[in-house]
């Protein structure tokens, strides 16, 4: 009797993890397409210099533009999103090797590509707080 | 030459000498562990990284708005 009660918590726990994998995914994807469907509005922005990438991996508004609520707005989503996805990375990470992967660790990461992949034009933050233009 | 000021004097200089040694034994000793993780871990955390980050955006890459795949784990 015992063991069936044993078997059966074994069973709900085995199907909790089954099911964590997938739902993780599922809230992956809808972040993902979150941020494509704001990915034109943000380069627009990035464009005519309002917005700029930052080290860490997330955007900001460039120092001394004023940028109104709607900007703000996209700004804060789009960094919602994309530290939701570096969380759900580090959890994968961190679960596959046994290493203690921290989401920031993800966000500095795609702060690396975004600086290498940005077009001549787009506002970097620095580490060191200095924005600077990418030529 | 001999050592002079008899026996005292001797194990006045062998006692020092002792607690000389004793006192070297018994210093306070500081461990700094620095832990790095051997280069191929760093690796391929990395790589996991990037791998992962290609996968959740994949849509900057194609420059097409909307482009939203399904996110495989």
């Amino acid at each position: 009797m015992r063991t069936n009660r044993y078997l059966c918590a074994l069973g709900a726990a085995a199907v909790l993890l089954l099911l964590a994998g997938p739902a993780s995914a599922l809230e992956g994807a809808e972040y993902k397409q979150r941020l494509a469907e704001l990915e034109p509005r943000l380069d627009g922005l990035k464009s005519e210099g309002t917005v700029g990438e930052t080290w860490r991996g997330l955007v900001a508004v460039v120092e001394g533009v004023s940028a109104d609520s709607e900007v703000q707005s996209i700004v804060s989503e789009v960094n919602r999103n994309r530290e939701a996805i570096y969380r759900i990375i580090a959890e994968k990470i961190s679960a596959e090797t046994g290493k203690n992967v921290s989401a920031d660790m993800v966000g500095r990461k795609k702060g690396e590509d975004n600086f290498a992949d940005a077009p001549a034009g787009t506002w970097l933050l620095f580490r060191d707080g200095q924005w600077k233009k990418k030529t | 030459m001999g050592l002079e000021g008899g026996p005292s004097v001797r194990a006045l200089l062998a006692g020092s000498v002792v607690l000389l040694a004793l006192g070297a034994g018994c210093g306070p000793t500081v461990t700094v562990e620095h832990k790095v993780e051997p280069i191929h871990i760093t690796m391929d955390i990395n790589i996991r990284i990037d791998r992962e980050l290609d996968k959740y955006f994949d849509f900057e890459d194609d420059g097409a708005a909307g482009t939203t795949g399904a996110v495989a784990n």
